[in-house]
């Protein structure tokens, strides 16, 4: 199986080193995603155009078909996108009519065989946790993490067929492969608050400041992502690319820091299989590592 | 591109339905030491009320409440020998309970009630419900109407169905001196609902702040009453947390349906169930099961088949109509899955008696699937529809729990009875 | 002082005037391109501070490396784009330059620098024929892809066909010109009459006869030999031409667009004679001089603002983006100017299937480059319905930097993307889901009365609102609510979650969708999906919201084209939010 490597839009300016660290430990892993120029999922604009967001999450896939791959993303807004564009597709005659006639003078087309995947599974299922408990030449012990599981790959379940809905395990069977001890917390499945971010900013930082506080309390030393969005919405680098706001002495807007550390899983397990150093807050004071 | 075959799952057990007797199959599978898979969707365990009935009344048309469940269980069996519990001795039904509580105080939710005896708790109306076994919450209420010392009852601005005034006036008549008070939600969240409200109870912060509003009521009193909404996830911390905070006993009075009461149970499960080796297909039904030559191969999905499950043996727990586990069409009621015969009125006209409250409760609530004594569902002539097959709880006919307050007994002991079975037989 | 001179100095002066007019709008660039809390004025100068000799040494080797090869070879095309792009614009620029210097400032570059430099002579004459066909040849290649390649047609605008025919002009007048010359007994007789002192019949004759065959010139009947021209004829006329005419003409061969053309001339046009060539001048120089005085007001400004752009693009364009410096509105306003409108952003925009789905041109960069440039000219006087859709465009922009990447300008798109969303918010425009927010229950029955959903936007009628069997099994057990996650939100203000999932379910049941689109938590909601997988009945409550919002986009954008927006957008509050 071949895939196309589908970063979505967010990676290049927002979140380069997530694309960067996810390619290097899949090519670690054995797996070796090409690289291909994709239009957005259109995930972004669903809530404007149902239309709109479909026939680009068409166009997308129609254009991995032409060349033969399948898709891989590490974003779960992309990977939700374009499966719920593929169900969408499939159930409504009327959609595929129009998306059909608006692909043609491109000579694309719909291949509802495509396979859409995301990063966890990936590396869970299709390379495995086996072979990369094998890949971790770095464990990290007892690093208490916080797998942070994001909307749109889990639900709508019917579609996207990421994991249990109710009770998924994926992202923790491969946060243990790496020596992570994974903490039960009571909005691991709750959304990170992206979606409102520039929208309703007071609703989005409310809904990331009760997830930092849920995964505090279970314990956890780290929130671990895995889509691009949750990680710009919780971690640090969403500050960096904040916009300055007139009248504010050209200041970024005031946006809490992370009270914790929040890592996309490519840079963690990339530290774990000793491809780089672990991030600096995430590394254990001198002789406790051993405790543990 | 590549068509991926579907997820393959090969298990001993497949237990279809995520209610109580599902998720009690489940529990008790796995003690047992099977392999477990299971599948359902959340149905009717976001309405439960948390309590765990055995049997309070037979029979239903007189309305006869017993203290003693067993005494009414003989009863039963000897008035209805067609009811489930005909086919079950006493000595099942304790270990069913003991061996289900057990297992729900290992996932954090503490279980009480006295032996052979049924406990009291008060409803959201000030009315008194027996029942047999009493989550930790409401089992302070059971001592309360013993011994009736003065209490506060609590509620909130917002939060429907749910009146503190009333449940004070009418439970005065059997524990008077119940004081009561309506406050503003602390930290004055908006959302009127008790998710909401029992999330935020498992902060520190907001019970302090709760403890602090209520702390000029409660003079003289000796047991306060709340909405069940103190907490979710963690109830045993809160409700240790607020009891300490207060100085006296604390007891849950059951809201109206969806209450936290069902999620409590529905969110331990959902987490602790794949930590124990369960395949968890939640939210997903069994869209349809084929016989094999050593056991069944289920597909599981929701509009179309997204995982495959070979088992040697099923349970059958989709309970009745609000589970699906039962159809009504209009020319009579239908078992989907299996195409089981359903034992029901002979028409339609004769689902319901005339008078819609007449005590005695309507045939159609009665109908389900017939059963040798090991809970295999038969055929029409008789014959076990499958050797591996079981169906167990509510969708088993000759039973109408919500008048006879035995559904939890029922789903934990045909539970049981049918797991000890299939694991014995192994 | 000749009618050419006023010409030419008047075209001086525009030129010259416009182009400090638009290089000081780069100096003092409008506040639209402000950092805020920084003056733009002060962009110059925190440049220039910015500057000092270790940097600028050490900048130097790459700013020379840029200039030779990204700018003078243009290589950057060839390294983010195809060679068809590099052979077109190479071409033409590579073409154009050798004419103007050459060509055009002969008195002033090629007579004072070359000596014995004669237009007619070889190697200008050839290189004047080859530096024409490369331009024409660039033109050809540039107006096919304008014309052929989907993704450019799509944006090609009149400017674009206009600048091509401008320059087309200049150099079909000028081969026009060179051909009807060399095809001109009129230039001939001048010529012999000048360079030629002593005039005999015979020697003319032969010359004329010479001329005549070799190259290509028709002379009236009357003035040529009377006699079948014979070998001896052409030799005397061959050596006259060697003594007299060669010293100041290569022979005509290597005029090779010109001389096949004159031939061509003389055959069509002959009759109209002295007049044509005097037309052809005048047609020529008139088109030079247009697009002299025309350069600093349209595209053809890149040619000065292009370099610019690039010299001043740091290596990191998106760190440029992230953390603008003081000197970022001198870039932006640079940027602005650099871009020749070419489309190749355009044409690899991530989001434009929502362009062909919802048909905003400003949702391509390459036109919403074009309201931005008209915003910073006019500090923001757009008209209500261009700063909407200035607005749509830049918000449906997923700043994925790819147009930044490919830009054969090198502007920083990045840059000028992020402030447009600035500027479009600041000026009553922001995302227009916050506007809708807004939005009482009164607007939209307002909308609802007076303008008709567009199928565009939904592709098909709405296909869950519609449908009785959507809320079919509803039971309003409130599940949904109690699970959404802004509902367990803490302290957070009763009006964000005036109404709830299951009663808004209830609202589109009961057919009252216009009360459901004003609920401030339909905005509110994140599309987390949870109470859809929650729900014990299976109904698809988050797809039905999601469908509400597309519906409420819809409504808004039939009446943004029924011209009811402005009047909506006045006063959304006056029939809007409920207590």
């Amino acid at each position: 199986m071949s895939y196309a490597w589908f970063p979505g839009c967010r990676i290049p300016f927002h979140l380069p080193g997530y694309g960067r660290q996810s390619l290097a430990v899949l090519s670690t892993l054995g797996v070796h995603p090409v690289e291909m120029e994709f239009n957005c999922c259109g995930y972004p604009v669903r809530h404007q155009s149902l239309f709109a967001s479909v026939l680009s999450a068409a166009r997308a896939m129609a254009v991995a078909a032409r060349a033969g791959h399948d898709i891989l993303t590490p974003c779960k807004c992309c990977f939700g996108h374009l499966r719920f564009a593929q169900a969408a597709l499939s159930e409504r005659p009327d959609l595929r009519t129009a998306v059909t006639d608006a692909l043609r003078p491109e000579g694309l087309r719909h291949d509802p065989d495509l396979t859409v995947t995301h990063l966890l599974p990936v590396l869970a299922r299709e390379v495995g946790l086996a072979a990369v408990t094998k890949a971790v030449i770095r464990p990290l012990p007892g690093v208490r993490a916080a797998a942070h599981y994001g909307c749109h790959a889990l639900r709508p379940s019917p579609v996207t067929r990421f994991d249990d809905p109710l009770s998924p395990t994926i992202f923790e069977d491969l946060l243990r492969t790496m020596g992570c001890v994974p903490v039960s917390w009571t909005l691991r499945l709750e959304c990170c608050g992206q979606p409102l971010a520039g929208k309703n900013d007071r609703l989005a930082m409310a809904l990331a400041r009760s997830k930092y506080a849920s995964a505090m309390e279970a314990g956890a030393q780290v929130l671990v992502t895995a889509c691009t969005y949750c990680q710009m919405q919780l971690g640090a680098q969403a500050l960096s690319c904040d916009l300055p706001m007139p009248g504010m002495g050209g200041a970024a807007r005031p946006r809490p820091q992370p009270p914790m550390p929040v890592t996309a899983v490519s840079g963690l397990l990339g530290a774990a299989m000793g491809l780089w150093p672990l991030e600096d807050r995430l590394v254990p004071p001198p002789g406790t590592a051993s405790v543990s | 591109m590549t068509v991926q075959s579907l997820p393959r799952h090969d298990v001993d057990l497949m237990v279809i339905g995520t209610g109580l007797a599902g998720m009690a199959a489940a529990a008790m599978a796995v003690r047992r030491g099977l392999s477990v898979a299971l599948a359902g969707t959340s149905g009717e365990s976001v309405y439960a009320s948390g309590l765990l009935d055995l049997l309070a009344v037979h029979p239903v048309k007189d309305g006869r409440l017993w203290d003693d469940p067993f005494a009414a269980l003989a009863a039963l069996a000897a008035d209805e020998p067609g009811h489930p519990y005909a086919r079950l001795d006493r000595p099942g039904i304790e270990a069913a309970f003991a061996a289900f509580t057990a297992f729900l105080g290992e996932i954090g939710l503490d279980y009480h009630g006295h032996d052979g005896k049924n406990a009291m708790v008060l409803t959201p109306v000030g009315t008194i419900k027996h029942t047999y076994r009493v989550p930790a919450g409401m089992w302070a209420a059971d001592a309360g109407i013993r011994t009736t010392p003065p209490a506060l009852i609590v509620d909130f601005y917002g939060l429907k169905g749910f009146s503190s005034a009333q449940i004070a006036q009418t439970a005065g008549v059997f524990w008077p001196g119940l004081a009561h008070v309506r406050l503003p939600f602390p930290g004055g969240r908006p959302a009127p609902y008790p998710e909401p409200m029992a999330l935020a109870l498992e902060s520190h912060k907001t019970r302090q702040e709760l403890a602090k509003a209520l702390s000029p009521h409660l003079r003289g009193r000796e047991m306060v009453g709340f909405p069940a909404v103190l907490g979710i996830y963690r109830t045993r911390e809160t409700l240790a947390a607020l009891s300490e905070l207060l100085g006296t006993p604390v007891f849950e009075i059951p809201t109206i349906p969806p209450a936290v009461t069902g999620l409590r149970l529905k969110a331990a499960f959902e987490e602790a169930m794949p930590e124990r080796g369960v395949v968890t297909f939640f939210q997903k039904l069994v869209l349809g099961v084929r016989a094999e030559a050593d056991g069944f191969a289920c597909d599981v999905g929701w509009s179309s088949a997204e995982a495959q499950v070979r088992a040697r043996g099923v349970i059958l727990a989709t309970g009745r109509f609000f589970g699906k586990g039962l159809v009504p069409h209009r020319k009579g009621v239908i078992e989907p899955l299996f195409g089981l015969p359903v034992v029901q009125p002979a028409a339609r006209s004769q689902w319901h008696r005339d008078r819609m409250f007449d005590p005695a409760g309507h045939p159609i609530n009665r109908a389900g699937l017939m059963t040798d004594d090991r809970f295999r569902p038969l055929w029409a002539d008789g014959q076990p529809a499958f050797d591996g097959l079981y169906a167990v709880g509510s969708i088993l006919a000759g039973h109408d729990w919500t008048r006879q307050k035995c559904g939890a007994g029922l789903a934990l002991a045909t539970a049981y009875a049918a797991v000890e079975d299939f694991a014995g037989r192994r | 002082m000749s009618l050419f001179a006023v010409i030419l100095w008047i075209c001086l002066a525009v030129c010259l005037g416009g182009t400090v007019w638009r290089m000081a709008r780069w100096l003092l660039p409008d506040r639209s391109l402000a950092v805020p809390g920084l003056p733009p004025s002060g962009a110059l100068a925190a440049l220039l501070r910015s500057l000092s000799w270790p940097k600028a040494l050490s900048a130097a080797p790459r700013m020379a490396f840029t200039f030779l090869f990204d700018i003078l070879f243009q290589g950057h095309l060839l390294q983010r784009g195809s060679l068809w792009r590099w052979v077109m614009h190479f071409s033409l620029f590579a073409g154009f330059s050798g004419l103007f210097f050459f060509h055009a400032l002969e008195n002033f570059i090629s007579r004072p620098f070359f000596p014995g430099y004669e237009p007619t002579l070889d190697p200008w004459q050839f290189l004047r024929n080859l530096f024409g066909a490369m331009v024409a040849l660039g033109l050809g290649i540039a107006l096919c892809r304008r014309l052929f390649v989907r993704d450019l047609r799509r944006t090609s605008r009149f400017e674009d066909f206009f600048t091509l025919a401008l320059i087309g002009l200049i150099i079909a007048s000028g081969f026009g010109l060179e051909g009807a010359k060399m095809a001109s007994p009129a230039a001939f007789e001048r010529m012999a009459a000048d360079y030629y002192p002593t005039p005999d019949a015979a020697d003319l004759t032969a010359l004329r006869a010479y001329w005549a065959t070799e190259g290509g010139m028709v002379f009236p009947v009357e003035s040529l030999p009377r006699e079948a021209v014979t070998p001896e004829i052409l030799e005397k006329g061959r050596e006259i031409s060697e003594m007299s005419c060669a010293p100041c003409h290569s022979p005509p061969g290597s005029a090779f667009v010109s001389a096949p053309l004159s031939r061509v001339l003389s055959r069509v046009l002959a009759p109209a004679g002295a007049g044509l060539t005097d037309g052809l001048w005048w047609l020529h120089v008139l088109s030079c001089l247009f697009a002299l005085a025309w350069l600093p007001f349209g595209k053809l400004f890149h040619i000065l603002s292009t370099p610019v752009g690039i010299l001043l693009r740091g290596l990191d364009p998106g760190e440029a983006a992230a953390r603008p410096g003081m000197a970022a509105p001198l870039a932006r306003a640079v940027g602005l100017d650099a871009c020749t409108h070419c489309g190749i952003c355009s044409r690899h925009c991530s989001v434009l299937p929502s362009f062909l789905a919802l048909g905003t041109p400003e949702i391509l960069p390459s036109e919403k480059l074009l309201s931005m440039r008209r915003l910073a000219g006019k500090s923001g006087k757009l008209t209500p319905a261009a700063l909407a859709a200035f607005s749509e465009g830049g918000f449906v922009c997923t700043e994925c930097m790819r147009c930044t990447v490919v830009c054969p300008s090198r502007i920083n798109l990045q840059d000028l993307w992020l402030v447009s969303k600035r500027e479009a918010a600041r000026l009553g425009h922001p995302e227009l889901a916050v506007r809708l927010r807004s939005y009482g229950p009164g607007v939209w029955e307002t909308l609802a009365r007076r303008a008709r959903p567009v199928a565009r936007t939904l592709a098909a009628s709405p296909s869950l609102l519609d449908n009785p069997e959507t809320f079919a099994c509803c039971v309003q057990c409130s599940v949904c609510t109690g699970v959404c996650p802004i509902f367990r939100l803490p302290d957070i203000p009763a009006a964000e979650v005036d109404v709830s999932p299951h009663q808004l379910m209830n609202l589109v049941r009961m057919g009252l969708a216009d009360h459901a689109l004003s609920a401030n938590f339909l905005w509110n909601c994140t599309t987390c999906y949870k109470c859809q997988e929650h729900c014990p009945q299976g109904i698809r409550v988050a797809d039905v919201l999601y469908e509400l919002r597309n519906l409420a986009h819809s409504k808004v954008e039939a009446a943004a084209r029924a011209g009811l927006l402005d009047d909506m957008a006045a006063r959304p509050q006056a029939t809007g939010d409920a207590p």
